[in-house]
């Protein structure tokens, strides 16, 4: 059985920008049938949220600074629209490697 | 006109949203079925947050009633927060008309060259959109509110273009503005505020890094904490029997959590119609230089603005029971103060000291633009069906306060309606 990954969407308060991203991001999944759960989550819940889920990726609407011992992508390609292919490929490769 | 608004209005929102989503879908090209998912999603995420609300009310107006019958407390109005706020607005008979207007003034400053700010953040538009409601509560002037709207758009626009280099020197975050109301009315107070600091000597030399602030007051930034911490401390103070303390406790957490996540599901109806108005827009000014104006959201996760939005929350607290004039008891927009300081942090490169005398300054701002709003936000509140009893306590979003200036240019607007 393939590998269900764990992905989680930072934003501000979980409502707006990480809703956009984790529908950007369900899309492309379901495209290459990849099995994921996703999860919405705050800036500030998110050291607990990678503790806790122990997430093969991160894709968060802001830079994030700190390092969480987990691949982390910038979402602003999904909300804006512009790049939204290459953000594609990234996640698709950082997936593929954790397979 | 007025009567077609009437009538979907009396369906009620959770049967109105979805028809007037559908068709302002189908005005994006959507195909009918993702117009009428999108349009359904919105409806089931109202009809979710309608039923939170109704829970939260029940838990918290009790123990805000016996606050102010036991211990004198002047707080009567009671935060129910941004989300709730937005649902309001987005609620509202005439919110498509209102997004498209605020279209058409984005598309008007872009052919004008006013701007190089293409705003595809339909979602924020709530914000713009309830001071136009709250015009149209005021004068019955849907003309009114689309000038209300309009005025307030253009003027968050101009900010915006402004603030981009600022954006992008500390976030780093290439091509885009920020149009969004909370983050530019907090910069109308930032920039004085730190000039003034800039001109008091040793004041001026003071410099706090958040250093792991974050890590060990982290929690206490959480929804779920401070649902439990603020309910109990709440009916305690209440002088409420000690059921009451553990049931508010946990059901206030339990909003708290519950609250975003049925507005994050009306979100989800957005999304597409969303981004097909994004795509909209692009495609009209193809080929020429635009920054994207974004959601704050994008600038939020910077560490000293987390630190500097959990330290605001005993302020706050303070703030609203000592302020002279203040009837806002903050609540449900307690986790949510991090929108209020994003300018500051990048203003004072992330010098908490300085973010945190600004975060105050905001507050006061921030408590009596609530505690003014009120009125007509519960009226509106009402009109979407919030299960929000006549005759008890009114409510606000205390963070929503934080749209003073375009509160004000609306205060303005009315007052000139209501003149002829």
């Amino acid at each position: 059985m393939a590998k269900r990954y764990t992905i989680l969407c930072a934003c501000g308060s979980s409502i707006a920008t990480s809703t956009m991203a984790a529908a950007k991001l369900n899309d492309l999944l379901q495209k290459n049938n990849i099995e994921a759960t996703i999860k919405k989550t705050t800036y500030g819940e998110l050291a607990k949220d990678v503790k806790q889920l122990n997430p093969d990726l991160i894709l968060s609407s802001t830079n994030l600074k700190e390092d969480f011992g987990v691949p982390c992508l910038n979402a602003l390609p999904y909300l804006t629209g512009v790049g939204r292919a290459k953000l594609d490929d990234e996640i698709l490769a950082i997936l593929k490697e954790k397979e | 006109m007025m009567k077609v608004f009437q009538v979907l209005t009396n369906l009620g929102p959770v049967v109105m949203l979805p028809i007037i989503i559908t068709l302002f879908g189908l005005l994006f090209r959507l195909s009918v079925g993702k117009a009428l998912r999108a349009g359904v999603t919105i409806g089931i995420g109202f009809a979710g947050i309608n039923i939170v609300i109704g829970y939260f009310w029940g838990a918290i107006a009790p123990v805000a009633e016996a606050l102010v019958n036991n211990t004198g407390s002047t707080l009567t109005v009671i935060d129910l927060g941004w989300p709730s706020a937005a649902a309001v607005a987005w609620g509202s008979s005439f919110a498509p008309l209102l997004a498209l207007a605020l279209l058409g003034v984005n598309l008007l400053m872009l052919v004008l060259n006013w701007t190089k700010t293409l705003n595809v953040d339909i979602w924020n538009f709530w914000g713009v959109m309830l001071l136009g409601q709250i015009m149209y509560y005021h004068t019955q002037s849907v003309v009114g509110a689309i000038v209300t709207c309009a005025l307030i758009m253009a003027m968050t626009i101009f900010l915006a273009d402004r603030s981009q280099h600022l954006f992008y020197e500390y976030f780093q975050i290439p091509g885009v503005t920020i149009p969004h109301v909370f983050t530019q009315s907090a910069g109308l107070i930032a920039y004085p505020v730190n000039w003034l600091i800039d001109r008091i000597p040793g004041v001026n030399k003071i410099n706090w890094s958040p250093g792991n602030l974050q890590k060990k007051f982290g929690i206490m930034g959480e929804p779920l904490m401070i649902g439990l911490v603020i309910g109990a401390v709440l009916s305690i103070i209440a002088k409420m029997p000690y059921q009451t303390v553990l049931g508010t406790s946990m059901s206030l957490a339990a909003s708290m959590v519950l609250l975003p996540r049925m507005v994050s599901i009306l979100m989800e109806g957005l999304v597409p119609i969303a981004d097909a108005a994004n795509e909209f827009m692009q495609k009209k000014f193809a080929g020429r230089e635009v920054y994207i104006g974004m959601d704050s959201a994008i600038a939020l996760g910077e560490t000293a603005n987390l630190t500097t939005a959990v330290l605001l929350i005993p302020v706050a607290i303070v703030l609203a029971i000592i302020l002279p004039g203040n009837k806002t008891l903050p609540l449900a927009d307690l986790p949510a103060m991090g929108y209020m300081t994003i300018v500051s942090v990048a203003l004072c490169r992330g010098n908490i000291f300085r973010t945190l005398i600004i975060g105050a300054v905001t507050l006061c701002a921030v408590l009596w633009t609530s505690t003014a709003m009120a009125p007509a936000l519960t009226e509106l509140a009402r009109q979407v069906g919030f299960a929000i009893p006549e005759g008890t306590n009114i409510i606000t979003s205390f963070v929503t306060g934080l749209y003073w200036f375009a509160y004000l240019i609306q205060e303005g607007i009315s007052k000139l309606f209501l003149l002829f």
